[in-house]
């Protein structure tokens, strides 16, 4: 009875890469690869935090942002500025980082939400930039194109997270949180007014679903979640500056969000891991490398890598037609 | 389902081949005994790639004499070359993939601060050398200990500029014209301080705000009152040419204009015109220095590469001269590297004579420059 409430859960196959990825994450630590294989897992599990965040408003709700990399500089810079200057320790920088973040989503949320489609998007796209510039030039606080130079290391009871598999096991616990957590919100009833919103506004509104506060809701979750991964940028890496925060960076996530399928989390997160690993397998490619990567994007988006079943409609219509053809000839 | 259990473990083989492909590589390579491999981590694609192959024509010409002279204690040199884009996350990746690499031995690069600034803490931790070229960030070398300069700071660039000012162009009365800027008022604050040690006199101080002034009549009126023997300029190059050619309508008699490295281009030539003649400047290398060892340079990088170098190539070439000097030395992995390239505190290359101070930063000759005929020349004074 039991062993068959499993199959039938292991049957389905969002379960089960769920389960592949959740024992990967607690194996690979433990694998005693490289630390630049490490480093890479890291990045990917950051992006992944990021594509979920932003799965949230863009892919769950239909409101494209290309500012997304805005919470993540302030989260970054947050943590970085109180744990430097004040001395704090880290993880209270990684809450400060949550909430600032959390302020200004909802800053940049009140008064824009009204707008949709290309306004929103050109306004996030604005929100990013200034956000940027304000790093670069107030250098009294953030000290500009300078950075922020040796932000210390998180430590848990007295244990340093100096290696890449130790930061790895702590940021993957958290993603795996925050994924547990965002798929329950998805499912809910919030989860479904926000996928009632996308899919018309008018009607959701007209069913009683207070739009603006939904919107907001989910505005002021997703920066926080992004800023909560900046901050684990800024201490990963030790250093930042401005130049990390550039708009560039928002495609390079809302990229993911699309590769993923919008909507669909899981997809998020394996495009998110793909996009930060190819460009490092390419390496052997030398100058050509961004060139070969851009034409694997493409052909990837085609395909649509991360959803199975259109990829699988997609190969057997190409059988389809080339058996067609055959037929004919 | 099956077919899917099928991909997942394609993709994983597909994953662990490359992974152990590489692997084998290493262990491959790492037995090899004949070679020295250092890595170069610039940008070679994005907006940067210009300064990345800058770096790497400079590093292969220097890697192919050495091996031509038959190598480093009969050792070959190897140089591999990583992409960073010129983005700090990539540059930190290549750090880690460097230093997990046990045969590199050093790491030449990136060619900005914030790359170089990126990959500090992973050098650090890996005690591995990192060098510099081209870096101009106040405190890289606080970031890594293991850290070499080659660019001017500040502190020095500016020194040099008071230096070229009272003694070299021999001019005791002096007016400095700078940008309300952070960086324009630590720069000013550097020059006020070393022209009284050096024996001039700072006679007038005036800033402007960059983008908000064209008008420099009210700048220019003051230096007439002022009457120095030599301006000195902390100015972008196209608001140097714009205030030279308002200077013409002024007499100015002889008075000098001097200006920091930053209106070195041809750009400003263009734009300042006739009015440039006779406008001071200082840069690191000057391809066209008549100077002996400068022109072999100069000859053997154009007859390679058909173009002048520039100071990215020098900065590059010189770190891999040191490298190879404390090679010879001795050095046989990456502490002794560390240990001879400390020892060097004197440093008389191929594109010019420099020293090193205790925080392993470098003090480079700078070559005085003026505008003649609407070129750039090498100052007679530049000798003085």
């Amino acid at each position: 009875m039991k062993t068959d409430r499993i199959k039938s859960y292991l049957k389905n196959r969002r379960n089960l890469t769920q389960i592949i990825i959740l024992a990967f994450c607690i194996v690979f630590p433990f694998c005693n690869a490289s630390q630049y294989v490490y480093r890479i897992a890291v990045s990917s599990v950051l992006y992944a935090i990021l594509a979920m965040s932003l799965n949230l408003i863009s892919g769950v709700c239909g409101q494209i942002s290309l500012g997304h990399i805005a919470y993540y500089g302030i989260g970054a810079y947050t943590s970085a500025l109180l744990t430097v200057n004040f001395g704090i320790p880290v993880w209270i920088g990684f809450i400060a980082a949550f909430l600032m973040a959390m302020v200004f989503g909802l800053f940049i949320a009140i008064p824009t939400l009204k707008l949709s489609g290309g306004y929103l998007s050109i306004l996030t796209l604005s929100f990013a930039e200034v956000i940027r510039l304000i790093l670069l030039n107030w250098t009294d606080v953030t000290r500009g194109a300078m950075g922020i130079l040796n932000i210390p290391l998180p430590s848990f009871f007295g244990f340093e997270l100096r290696s890449s598999n130790s930061y790895f096991i702590m940021v993957a616990l958290v993603a795996i949180i925050i994924y547990i957590a965002m798929s329950n919100l998805i499912n809910s009833k919030f989860g479904r007014n926000l996928k009632a919103i996308r899919d018309d506004e008018l009607s959701s509104e007209a069913m009683g679903i207070n739009i603006y506060r939904t919107k907001v809701i989910a505005f002021f979750v997703s920066a926080g979640i992004a800023g909560l991964a900046g901050a684990f940028y800024a201490h990963y890496m030790r250093f930042i500056d401005p130049t990390s925060f550039i708009s560039d960076e928002s495609t390079v996530i809302l990229s993911m969000v699309v590769l993923g399928g919008m909507g669909n989390m899981l997809g998020s997160v394996l495009a998110a891991v793909i996009l930060t690993v190819l460009p490092e397998v390419l390496r052997s490619f030398s100058d050509y490398r961004m060139l070969v990567y851009g034409a694997v994007l493409v052909v990837m988006m085609l395909a649509k890598v991360t959803d199975w079943k259109s990829m699988k409609r997609a190969l057997s219509k190409m059988l389809d037609f080339r058996l067609s053809k055959e037929e004919r000839a | 389902m099956k077919k899917a259990i099928a991909l997942v473990l394609l993709f994983t083989m597909a994953l662990v081949s490359v992974m152990a492909g590489g692997s084998n590589e290493q262990a491959a390579t790492s037995a090899d005994d004949d070679t020295i491999y250092i890595a170069c981590g610039a940008p070679f694609t994005g907006d940067d790639a210009q300064y990345g192959i800058f770096f790497r024509n400079a590093l292969d010409m220097k890697a192919e004499e050495i091996n031509a002279a038959g190598g480093i204690n009969g050792k070959k040199i190897q140089i591999d070359y990583f992409d960073d884009k010129g983005t700090p996350k990539e540059a930190s990746n290549i750090a880690q993939l460097v230093t997990s690499d046990p045969k590199y031995i050093a790491e030449i690069g990136s060619y900005n601060s914030t790359c170089v600034l990126a990959g500090a803490p992973i050098y650090q931790e890996a005690g591995m050398v990192q060098m510099a070229p081209t870096a101009g960030h106040p405190d890289i070398t606080k970031a890594n200990t293991y850290l070499f300069r080659l660019q001017n700071s500040n502190e020095v660039e500016y020194t040099w500029l008071a230096d070229v000012a009272v003694n070299k162009l021999g001019e005791k009365k002096i007016a400095i014209i700078h940008l309300e800027n952070d960086s324009g008022i630590v720069l000013s604050q550097i020059l006020n301080d070393t022209i009284p040690q050096l024996g001039g006199e700072v006679v007038m101080t005036e800033s402007y705000i960059q983008g908000q002034v064209t008008d420099f009549s009210a700048i220019l009126s003051k230096i007439k009152q002022a009457d120095p023997d030599l301006v000195i300029c902390v100015t972008s190059y196209n608001d140097m040419g714009t205030m030279l050619q308002q200077a013409k309508s002024y007499d100015f008699g002889d008075m000098k204009w001097v200006s920091s490295g930053m209106i070195y281009t041809d750009d400003f030539l263009a734009l300042a015109g006739d009015a440039a003649e006779g406008v001071y400047s200082m840069t690191i290398f000057f391809a066209d220095n008549p100077d002996e060892r400068i022109q072999n340079f100069t000859t053997k990088y154009r007859e390679k590469y058909g173009e002048n170098p520039n100071y990215f190539v020098t900065n590059a070439y010189e770190s891999l001269a040191m490298i190879e000097q404390a090679l010879k030395e001795g050095a046989t992995d990456r502490e002794s590297l560390y240990q001879n390239l400390l020892k060097i505190r004197e440093w008389d290359g191929e594109t010019g004579y420099a020293t090193f101070d205790e925080n392993r930063m470098v003090n480079r000759d700078m070559t005085v420059i003026v505008v003649k005929d609407g070129k750039w020349i090498v100052a007679p004074e530049n000798n003085n």
